[in-house]
């Protein structure tokens, strides 16, 4: 048996579920995440990359948020709403409120799937993992403080891309209105 | 210190990361990617006897595309109401491990079935296995990407990479809800009995676009006609929920029936385990023609560039003849993009030839005339030749016919804009595609001399197309911007296998040799950094058979004007496209 073939099944066996767990929050969505879960690790057993990697878990990490973040950015059809219709043991209610928060969260990933690599690492591990800077720092072999400061950074530059997305839908719908 | 705007985007990420799926659906993925993993070891991997065999000619299974066609059709129905009755069979098309579905073609004045298609789905491994006509013997391994093709009379396996994406049962329903509420296709819903049984039954039309330029022709051919509607008639046994039967109707563009095909779905306990218990010959010579993963490693990170960049930006493209070493420009481009919307106004060179039509429409037109101008200050040289806006799917063409701008039918392009050189990224990043895909890399000393990626496509002659090669060199050093782009259609072709090829050509003179160098010969780069061509030449020639060779050298020159602007009002809004007349 190769031996590629076996780091990439303990990769499965150690941190499959926090891959998964990965895929599934960077793309709200369980086919996707399955779709990619399969991509993903399809990927690992044919990459060199893995095999030359002095952490494989960091190296799969990155490669799962790369495929989620390729598929937002190619994503053509919101399927958020429909999921919704087709569940039918979820409760009835379905607020204003919840949607706008859910499409929030939504635009907030696309904008993230726009930034350069780090930066996207960052805010992943940061806001979406909770792990504190010092551990995004180890992981990343970078220094904390630098990694605050683009975190920071990135904050602004999410914000303006969410904010232009905003001012381009108000624009148009006032242009539909008339 | 952060805002209250970046505290709610703080607050939408913490909610993404609170996002958890079904223990259960964890549960299921990991043990199917370790299934995979594990049929993938040596000595049990098809793949990888395959991957080592010869590669040759491939043929078409157009055929495969019906089951995508029937996995599409299988669901619909567009009123709110439907939502729960769909919700509840994609529910149960969830449960189901294995699907058979058999299929009958039928042509008008046949009672007799033309064609028998049997296909078997494996909805947990992603697979379909397929007999065509009783012989043609196909598996689609979505989990795999790989796509056998079985032809008896040969006896040969032709294996290649599936690019399609897997659409589960249940998925597809979803998928069409969607499609019917964005395109508004009308459904008729009736319930009836049917052999005893309550069925629903829900009937609708879909209309296929006229390809442009083309008379009454679209992209799907049946019986050698093109087909324009597809009727479909779908039946949902009411007592568990699930599809039964299937029929849809194609009919050409004076709504005679060109075929019928009539399904038949049943769930299944289990299916074939592989390609040979269908019937494959255990000594069936294997072609390969799965491209080296290191092929797709350099595609991705193309396509991954390409996606990065500018999001939204105003953009003039010149392209110029040489004359004399002098460039003379003959056509301007002025382009707006924002996200996947794109407007496009086209401008060319008169010749002499009064301009009737542009001041006709110098309102609707200014955006684009006066970012033109200083790119092309003569003003009294050139005139509007079309307009082209894409909003994300439907691609609307205004052209000038009869000294007036005239509107195309409009198409529906849910995958992108139709031109191929009509914004930067265009020009930036190539992606190589005739017939199939590039299936190995290679070093010559141009890439050699200049660290760059090199790949080829080079298909064989077919009917009145030459025999053709693609190249292009990707810089990995510069975002895999492709430096040089070569497409030629060669008379005397080296990669042709068949030497004599030209003498089964009927009309010769139809044909024409073609070569086309482009090269980047100046770079830019974007506010964020970002690499792009700011200047591109292109060398080359056309030689129709029997005539004398006319050489073309031209100079395309990109000016990105702006990066995340403000857009004038409207400029990408169908309704204040200028005023036409219908073609």
């Amino acid at each position: 048996m190769g031996q590629q073939q076996d780091k990439v099944l303990t990769l499965l066996d150690r941190h499959g579920r926090r891959l998964h767990r990965l895929l599934g929050r960077l793309t709200r969505s369980e086919d996707a995440t399955s779709d990619l879960m399969q991509e993903l690790f399809l990927r690992l057993s044919r990459s060199k990359g893995l095999e030359q990697a002095r952490d494989p878990y960091a190296y799969a990490w990155r490669a799962a948020a790369n495929l989620a973040f390729e598929w937002r950015r190619r994503r053509k059809i919101k399927l958020g709403p429909l999921e919704e219709d087709a569940c039918e043991d979820e409760p009835q209610e379905r607020p204003l409120g919840r949607l706008v928060r859910d499409e929030e969260v939504q635009r907030v990933l696309e904008a993230t799937s726009r930034l350069d690599e780090l930066a996207q690492d960052v805010i992943v591990m940061r806001f979406i993992e909770q792990e504190p800077y010092e551990e995004i720092a180890a992981r990343l072999g970078r220094d904390a403080a630098y990694l605050r400061s683009l975190c920071s950074k990135s904050l602004v530059r999410l914000r303006q891309m969410c904010d232009d997305r905003d001012a381009d839908r108000t624009d148009k719908g006032v242009s539909y209105d008339r | 210190m952060t805002d209250k705007r970046e505290q709610e985007i703080i607050i939408a990420l913490e909610r993404a990361g609170q996002f958890e799926l079904p223990q259960a659906a964890v549960e299921r993925d990991l043990e199917r990617v370790r299934r995979a993993l594990v049929s993938e070891r040596p000595g049990r991997s098809l793949w990888r006897t395959i991957a080592q065999s010869r590669w040759t000619k491939l043929t078409s299974a157009a055929a495969v595309i019906v089951i995508a066609v029937m996995a599409f059709s299988l669901f619909m129905q567009p009123e709110p109401a439907a939502a729960k009755l769909l919700a509840q069979v994609a529910r149960n098309m969830e449960k189901l491990a294995w699907v058979k579905t058999t299929t009958q073609t039928y042509t008008p004045g046949e009672e007799k079935p033309v064609a028998i298609d049997i296909h078997w789905t494996d909805v947990r491994n992603k697979r379909v296995f397929a007999i065509y006509d009783g012989k043609y013997i196909h598996l689609m391994d979505y989990a795999q990407r790989r796509w056998c093709i079985y032809r008896p009379e040969t006896n040969d396996m032709v294996v290649k990479l599936l690019d399609d994406l897997w659409i589960s049962p249940a998925g597809a329903v979803h998928e069409y809800i969607l499609k019917l509420k964005t395109e508004g296709i009308e459904v008729a819903r009736s319930e009836e009995m049917r052999e005893g049984r309550n069925v629903i039954v829900l009937q609708f039309a879909e209309s296929l676009n006229y390809l442009q330029g083309a008379g009454p022709t679209t992209n799907m051919l049946m019986n050698g006609k093109p087909v324009k509607t597809m009727r479909h008639r779908i039946v949902i046994d009411k007592q568990d929920y699930l599809l039964g039967a299937a029929e849809i109707t194609y009919l050409d563009p004076n709504d005679a029936t060109i075929v019928v095909q009539k399904s038949r779905s049943e769930p299944i306990q289990t299916g074939p385990a592989d390609i040979y218990e269908l019937g494959v010959p255990k000594d069936v010579t294997i072609i390969s023609k799965v491209p080296e993963d290191r092929v797709g490693q350099v595609r991705e990170s193309i396509a991954s560039h390409a996606s990065r960049f500018l999001d939204a930006y105003i953009a003039v493209i010149t392209q110029a003849q040489m004359e004399n070493g002098q460039e003379r420009v003959d056509q301007g481009m002025v382009v707006f993009r924002r996200g996947k919307e794109l407007r496009v106004d086209v401008y060319r060179r008169l010749y002499n030839h009064p301009d009737n039509v542009t001041p006709l429409y110098r309102n609707e037109l200014d955006a684009s005339l006066t970012r033109l101008k200083p790119y092309w200050p003569e003003e009294e040289q050139w005139g509007i030749q079309a307009v082209r806006l894409y909003d994300g799917l439907w691609q609307y063409v205004l052209e000038v016919k009869d000294d007036k701008l005239a509107a195309r039918d409009k198409q529906r392009r849910p995958d992108g804009d139709a031109y191929a050189d009509d914004d930067v990224d265009d020009f930036a990043w190539r992606t190589l595609w005739w017939l199939n895909e590039p299936e190995h890399l290679f070093e010559d000393d141009y890439s050699r001399s200049h660290g760059l990626i090199a790949m080829e496509l080079a298909p064989q002659w077919q009917g009145y197309r030459l025999p053709k090669r693609q190249v292009a060199y990707a810089d990995p050093q510069k975002d895999y911007i492709c430096r040089r782009y070569i497409d030629e259609e060669l008379f005397d072709a080296p990669w042709q296998e068949d030497k004599n090829w030209l003498d089964k050509v009927k009309d010769k003179e139809n044909l024409t040799e073609r070569r086309t160098v482009r090269d980047v010969i100046e770079y830019g780069r974007t506010a964020a950094g970002q690499w792009y061509p700011k200047a591109i030449t292109e060398t080359g020639y056309e030689l129709p058979y029997g005539r004398s060779r006319k050489d073309v050298s031209r100079v395309i020159r990109i000016h990105l004007i702006a990066e995340r602007p403000e857009f004038p009002e409207g400029v990408f809004e169908p309704g204040k496209l200028p005023k036409t007349a219908d073609r």
